[in-house]
């Protein structure tokens, strides 16, 4: 492996990096906000499982969390934060970044 | 189209899912086709021919605003705690601005271009020439929304206008019957869609609140 894909590679945001919590990223970045429940449907997560991924992000400062009531029924609201947003786009550019060089690599 | 689009396109169509916004935008529209078809009944320069001829814009704004109330409550009672809430980011004012300022100016050139046409034309094309307009418009939202019946919806109208050429109905009953096909055939489409949607979705579990 060369020197700049390694860099690349470790370079990557391993808490972005995992599949459930890119998901809930992917599904979020269109949004302004979304409330749990489109998430648990959106991702097919269990309820557990989202709930303790959603708590790794907001302890990054990557989403906020909100609870609120509608009438008498809570929700909880979730949006990607400013970091969140930055991060994601940072990801991605990276993914792309190394996507292209393993492309480079290989016509070598 | 890379996974962010996708995703993003996901999203705007979940807009969609329930029906409602197709059932309340069809209304609108044979609304329109009814104030046609009243103007085509009533008297000519009768009073409430004249009512309906200038007021029509205004009528038709208040229907806009009418139904969107309705289509926004219907999304808090039935379709957020079903299936969960999503709100959309705004464009920042100035991009909304732009928006508007290009909506305007489409409309505009599309009021004119089909003032010219339709003042060349015969009067039998003017319904083929409008279901047209239409037309590009729901194969616009099918893209852009990734909403795929909006595709027969576009069928649906290009036949409407072809039966309107054939049977070459004087004005505006050809245009009051192009416009409630458009409106019959949204509203039908959004009621399937929401028959379906309530059918395969139920209220959430309390614990599913998050």
């Amino acid at each position: 492996m060369t020197t700049d894909l390694q860099a690349s590679l470790s370079g990557i945001d391993r808490l972005l990096h995992e599949p459930a919590r890119l998901m809930i990223a992917t599904i979020l970045f269109p949004l302004e906000q979304s409330d749990f429940l489109y998430l648990l449907r959106e991702t097919g997560l269990t309820k557990g499982n989202l709930s303790a991924h959603l708590i790794k992000l907001e302890e990054a400062g990557y989403v906020e969390i909100e609870k609120v009531f509608r009438g008498k029924v809570p929700m909880t609201l979730i949006k990607l934060s400013p970091t969140g947003r930055n991060a994601f786009t940072e990801y991605r550019n990276k993914l792309k970044e190394i996507m292209e060089q393993i492309a480079l690599k290989e016509k070598k | 189209m890379d996974d962010l689009q996708i995703s993003k396109k996901r999203s705007i169509s979940y807009w969609f899912v329930d029906g409602i916004s197709e059932i309340g935008t069809g209304s609108v529209i044979a609304f329109m086709g009814c104030l046609f078809l009243l103007l085509a009944v009533l008297p000519h320069g009768s009073k409430w021919n004249l009512v309906i001829a200038y007021g029509q814009p205004v009528f038709i704004v208040g229907a806009f605003y009418l139904v969107s109330k309705i289509v926004r409550a219907f999304k808090d009672r039935v379709t957020f705690p079903r299936t969960g809430f999503v709100s959309y980011i705004r464009p920042k004012i100035n991009k909304r601005i732009q928006r508007g300022v290009m909506a305007g100016s489409i409309s505009a050139a599309v009021s004119i271009l089909t003032m010219l046409i339709s003042g060349k034309l015969d009067q039998r094309f003017v319904p083929l020439f409008i279901s047209a307009l239409l037309a590009i418009a729901f194969i616009l939202f099918g893209f852009y929304y990734g909403v795929k019946r909006f595709y027969i919806l576009t069928a649906i109208i290009l036949l409407t206008g072809v039966v309107l050429f054939i049977l070459n109905l004087p004005d505006p009953l050809d245009s009051a019957w192009l416009f409630l096909s458009a409106g019959g055939g949204m509203i039908c489409s959004g009621l399937i869609t929401m028959i379906h949607y309530l059918r395969t979705t139920h209220p959430a579990a309390p614990e599913e609140l998050g």
